[in-house]
């Protein structure tokens, strides 16, 4: 049976479209048949981080109104083979998705093409795209940025997955939530101008999945359509791949959370005040 | 530099700023977390009959009555808070009471003996389970010092509150 992730945060631009395109492509990269779905109606993104928006004919809007089957609107990836994303459509009706129609997307994806992994990326806010992007979910991954709205934001959405959601409706266990840290700036952390990991975890008091970096490569990857999991040199790209290790269970020390030495001359000229 | 310079000269350097957004988020989280889980329907009703009552013998304002629900693992919490003013402890409650209840009557000497008194009274009941886990213990401090010290800025709150009961 697929399990269901959806990638979500309250905020915009926090990173859930870079982090759904990192963890889709680093699950898939791993053997899993995975799906990356795009459910930001209207705004849709995530086909411009995977470098697959000129391949886009049918979207999930289509699917849902049947106007094209799922294998029509699948796009497969070109790097890793295992890897197909669904964008979503442009259009502005918004209520273009609907739950039943989701409903059937997902089992479909599950039952028929047999997706080990689904990964749902929400579009900010709370409105009806991020209800639905949510509600079928088996696990959450809350993406936050260490700085005051987006934990705010992090807390609400968590009391939403706990009461408006199909496992909270149906009393089905509860929905895995995973924390990740983003934008993550070890030395602003240490001169007391960020807030660190632990604060973050301490008020959301979920378990941390992963902390990413502040890092050149995001915005790289992302203008060049490439997932930044898949740029392992970078410092996102490992703390992304670490964060999917985790992900699937395995013990994984934490990196890129404390800041790196300075080497000696570094601390004596590199010094800014 | 400049921060050596203050430290030499006694300047009390300013608080991080990750420590000031650490303390102002655990205080609106945990209120914000309060607010939207499924508190029960009636505080609002329970606070402005409350209001009510303890009116008829003390003049209070409607923000100076607070009822707080808080849940903690399975149980739930009521927390009942009532701050009465000095002044009127000294020129209005007595001739009040006396006329209410002489068992009331008993109880104002050991509220006059302080300036300002906070009588607080909590009761538990069951809630369901599967509920989201509680605010941490830590997150739950500053809260607590909100309700007790500075009812200013909980008025707008309470006001309300008070507004959707009736």
């Amino acid at each position: 049976m697929a399990k269901i992730i959806v990638v979500t945060s309250g905020k915009g631009g926090v990173g859930k479209t870079t982090t759904s395109a990192a963890i889709g492509t680093a699950i898939a990269a791993r053997g899993f048949k995975t799906a990356i779905v795009d459910f930001d109606v209207g705004l849709r993104n995530l086909d411009l981080v995977m470098g697959c928006e000129r391949r886009v004919v049918y979207d999930l809007v289509n699917v849902i109104h049947g106007e094209a089957t799922l294998n029509q609107a699948l796009i497969k990836d070109k790097r890793v083979d295992s890897l197909y994303i669904l964008p979503a459509s442009q259009t502005r009706d918004k209520d273009a998705l609907t739950q039943k129609g989701i409903e059937k997307v997902l089992k479909d994806l599950d039952k028929t093409h047999k997706f080990d992994y689904i990964v749902c990326d929400s579009p900010a806010g709370i409105e009806k795209g991020a209800l639905l992007a949510m509600y079928f979910a088996d696990e959450a991954v809350i993406v936050t940025n260490p700085e005051v709205s987006s934990v705010r934001d992090s807390d609400r959405i968590l009391g939403i997955l706990a009461s408006k959601t199909k496992r909270a409706e149906k009393n089905d266990g509860k929905i895995k939530e995973h924390l990740l840290l983003t934008r993550y700036s070890p030395d602003r952390v240490a001169k007391g101008e960020m807030l660190s990991v632990e604060d973050v975890q301490e008020i959301l008091a979920i378990p941390l999945l992963g902390v990413i970096p502040e890092s050149k490569a995001v915005l790289k990857a992302s203008n060049s359509g490439v997932p930044v999991s898949l740029d392992i040199e970078s410092d996102a790209g490992q703390a992304y791949q670490d964060a999917v290790a985790r992900f699937l269970g395995e013990d994984v020390p934490y990196r890129f959370i404390t800041e790196e030495k300075k080497g000696f001359f570094k601390r004596i000229f590199g010094r800014k005040s | 530099m400049i921060s050596w310079l203050k430290q030499i000269l006694g300047i009390p350097e300013q608080k991080k700023s990750a420590v000031l957004a650490r303390e102002r988020l655990m205080v609106i989280v945990a209120h914000e977390r309060g607010e939207h889980e499924d508190q029960p329907d009636f505080l609002p009703l329970l606070q402005k009959e409350l209001t009510e009552v303890i009116a008829k013998y003390v003049k209070i304002d409607q923000d100076q009555v607070q009822v707080d629900f808080e849940q903690k693992g399975g149980r739930s919490v009521l927390e009942l808070n009532i701050t009465l003013p000095e002044h009127q402890l000294k020129s209005n409650i007595q001739p009040h009471v006396i006329k209410a209840s002489p068992a009331v009557a008993h109880s104002v000497p050991a509220a006059k003996a302080k300036t300002k008194t906070t009588t607080q009274t909590t009761q538990t009941t069951q809630s369901k389970s599967g509920s989201r886990p509680s605010v941490k213990k830590a997150v739950k401090k500053p809260v607590k010092k909100a309700t007790s010290s500075s009812t200013a800025s909980k008025k707008p709150k309470s006001v309300e509150k008070a507004k959707k009961g009736s």
